[in-house]
């Protein structure tokens, strides 16, 4: 089992966002989250990315972990190539595999440009790079597909597939093209 | 109810001891340097709960049992009414033995930074919007907080900041060198003022675990504001799996 | 401290310095407030020379100053452009306060180079033992980034964090400070005062509070 969720709830306050989710996912496995604005998708995979803290219920892993959401800044003064530079020494993987990372998402031409001069799309497919930089077990994508162009959304699906073979997904988005790349859908606030 | 009539009857009789003492010897003023009694156990105690409230914090961090914070802050607050106290008495007493209110001798001059860090710890608390967070920001500020006084109480005094006027006095009580019936006299306060701060800090403790329970079940019981409890919320399978 | 320790404080380190090479507001705004606040003091020593006693004390109120305002922001910057969740998915966090409260150091010790020569040619101050002088600035500069780091580290996440970051630093500073100041009283020529002692517990001070800093921020990284 790559990852396995047992009663997970939060609460903002007194109002409860979720209660009471509960699965396991076996490597392969894609999981879609799907939900109204204010469901807790967001707040769901960041809890899973353990970025925030549940109120209820626990989250078991095993494995690395790779965090995809729109909401997640990257430094406006480094470079493309700077980003990925920095995260591979942090999670001390080895050296030159920077260019080739960012050729697979796209980004060759700006790898020597800094982030503050990056399209919402371009930083998306950082975001992205920076994911699966470390081969990640387990891939948390928040509305992977959104500010894409054509080419970012195929290349979102490449990494899922590729992720499939690899461990499991869990992709949050009300896009239909997305959610038919799901083994399992949860619905939250239904 | 017991305890409360024994609290009672302690500060009663501590203050007939305090009447009926002679006046402490050393002094410039003999008769008016018994405020010592009141002066001297807050500020020890002082210390006392502000560590009490570091080793909760720390078991707080380990356990993220709030009822642990509750303990922390009680401490902390309890101990800030005793750091006012040595802080007020202290002026008192420089006042009548030195003339002047301010000496920014070394005691007076580590008590009110003491005073000023945890004013502070207290801006700190209510700055964050979950009590989890502020429970542990305010934790670890509780700790790094307590590992200075070390510095205030031991090192700063011996820098020669100051031409120190309390040096003699700090002597005779820490070091025993009052006489006996003295001494007997400033331990029985020191008891009798310790037992009293333990039941504020005891009520403060039972208040602060009340309203845990209180927000804890708000949420729980209604799940909110009218939302009833959903049980459990499982993934729908798509399609098999290939 | 193993080897992926100093890596990854290694990392943060060199992140430090090149948003901040690239950037320079930290360093500048430090700078130009430190040297206002020296020129002030030069202003107020125009018609008569400090004691020893006040010389060294308005020396650290200039540094103090300067660093409650530029050294926060390594800590509060992160959370203000929202990168501190990226920094939460890649790194561990006693080697994010290492890495910050060293290039704190740096930066501060950086300030004080300039500020500090600046100080004794404005303020008319005589150095009678350059090397005390020298030790205690920077055994001094260790303790107040260390505790300056612990409270942007504490401050960060909170509301208003700005403000809160003066309120929580300076009691905190308290204790350095009296130790910086003694240590500096013997440089400028006070006979009576400890400065070697005050120098070894301004030492002291920056190593307990740099020690402690990696655990309490570790505590409340992920809250």
């Amino acid at each position: 089992m790559m990852l396995s969720v047992t009663g997970l709830g939060k609460r903002f306050g007194p109002r409860w966002v979720f209660r009471g989710i509960e699965f396991c996912l076996p490597a392969g496995e894609a999981l879609v989250v799907t939900g109204a604005n204010g469901a807790g998708k967001s707040t769901l995979l960041r809890i899973l990315a353990g970025l925030e803290v549940a109120s209820a219920g626990e989250v078991v892993h095993h494995a690395h972990l790779g965090y995809v959401s729109p909401e997640l800044s990257l430094y406006s003064q480094l470079t493309g190539i700077e980003h990925l530079e920095f995260a591979r020494n942090l999670r001390g993987l080895p050296a030159n595999s920077d260019e080739t990372l960012l050729e697979s998402v796209g980004l060759s031409d700006a790898q020597n440009v800094r982030v503050s001069a990056y399209s919402t799309g371009m930083k998306a497919r950082l975001r992205l790079a920076l994911a699966i930089q470390c081969e990640p077990g387990i891939l948390l994508l928040d509305e992977p597909g959104a500010s894409l162009d054509e080419e970012g959304r195929s290349l979102v699906e490449r990494v899922l597939d590729e992720q499939r073979s690899r461990g499991v997904v869990v992709l949050a988005t009300n896009d239909p093209a997305e959610r038919r790349f799901g083994d399992c859908e949860l619905k939250l606030g239904a | 109810m017991i305890y409360r009539i024994f609290l009672l009857l302690a500060g009663i009789g501590v203050t007939a001891l305090y009447v009926w003492a002679p006046g402490a010897k050393g002094f410039p003023q003999e008769e008016s340097a018994k405020i010592l009694f009141f002066h001297v156990p807050p500020a020890m105690l002082c210390t006392l709960f502000y560590l009490w409230g570091a080793v909760m914090a720390i078991r707080y961090l380990m356990s993220k049992d709030l009822r642990f914070d509750v303990r922390s802050v009680a401490a902390i607050e309890v101990g800030t009414l005793l750091c006012v106290l040595a802080t007020v008495t202290g002026m008192v007493f420089a006042k009548v033995q030195w003339g002047a209110f301010w000496e920014w001798d070394p005691r007076q001059t580590s008590i009110f930074i003491q005073l000023l860090i945890y004013a502070a710890y207290f801006a700190l608390r209510y700055s964050f919007p979950t009590p989890v967070r502020s429970a542990a920001y305010s934790s670890a500020y509780a700790i790094f907080a307590a590992l200075t006084a070390p510095f205030l109480i031991f090192i700063l005094p011996r820098l020669n900041l100051w031409p120190s006027s309390h040096a003699g006095a700090n002597q005779a009580v820490v070091g025993g060198g009052l006489d006996p019936t003295y001494r007997t006299i400033f331990y029985t306060t020191l008891v009798v003022i310790l037992l009293c701060f333990a039941w504020a800090y005891k009520v403060r403790v039972r208040e602060g675990e009340e309203g845990l329970l209180k927000e804890v079940s708000d949420g729980l019981a209604t799940g909110g504001s009218d939302s009833p409890d959903p049980g459990v919320v499982r993934p729908v399978r798509l399609r098999d799996r290939d | 401290m193993n080897s992926s320790w100093a890596r990854e404080v290694a990392a943060i380190l060199g992140k430090e310095l090149r948003v901040e090479l690239r950037g320079r507001v930290g360093l500048y705004s430090t700078l130009v407030f430190a040297v206002g606040a020296v020129t002030a003091l030069g202003i107020a020593s125009i018609r008569g020379e400090p004691s020893p006693s006040l010389a060294a004390g308005l020396l650290w109120v200039a540094l103090l100053f300067a660093c409650v305002v530029g050294l926060a922001r390594t800590f509060l910057s992160e959370e203000e452009q929202g990168t501190a969740d990226l920094l939460r998915l890649l790194a561990n966090p006693g080697p994010v306060f290492w890495g910050k409260a060293v290039f704190n150091m740096l930066l501060l010790i950086a300030v004080a180079l300039f500020v500090v020569p600046l100080f004794v040619l404005f303020v008319k101050v005589e150095v009678v033992a350059p090397f005390l002088l020298i030790s205690g600035v920077l055994c001094g500069c260790a303790g107040l980034a260390a505790v300056v780091s612990m409270c942007g580290a504490l401050a960060s996440r909170a509301q208003g964090r700005g403000l809160l970051m003066g309120v929580i630093s300076l009691p905190l500073l308290l204790p350095v400070l009296a130790a910086g100041i003694t240590a500096l009283r013997g440089a400028f020529g006070d006979p009576s005062a400890e400065s070697w002692s005050a120098v070894a517990s301004l030492g002291g001070m920056a190593v307990a509070f740099s020690s402690l800093g990696p655990y309490l921020y570790a505590a409340v990284w992920k809250q």
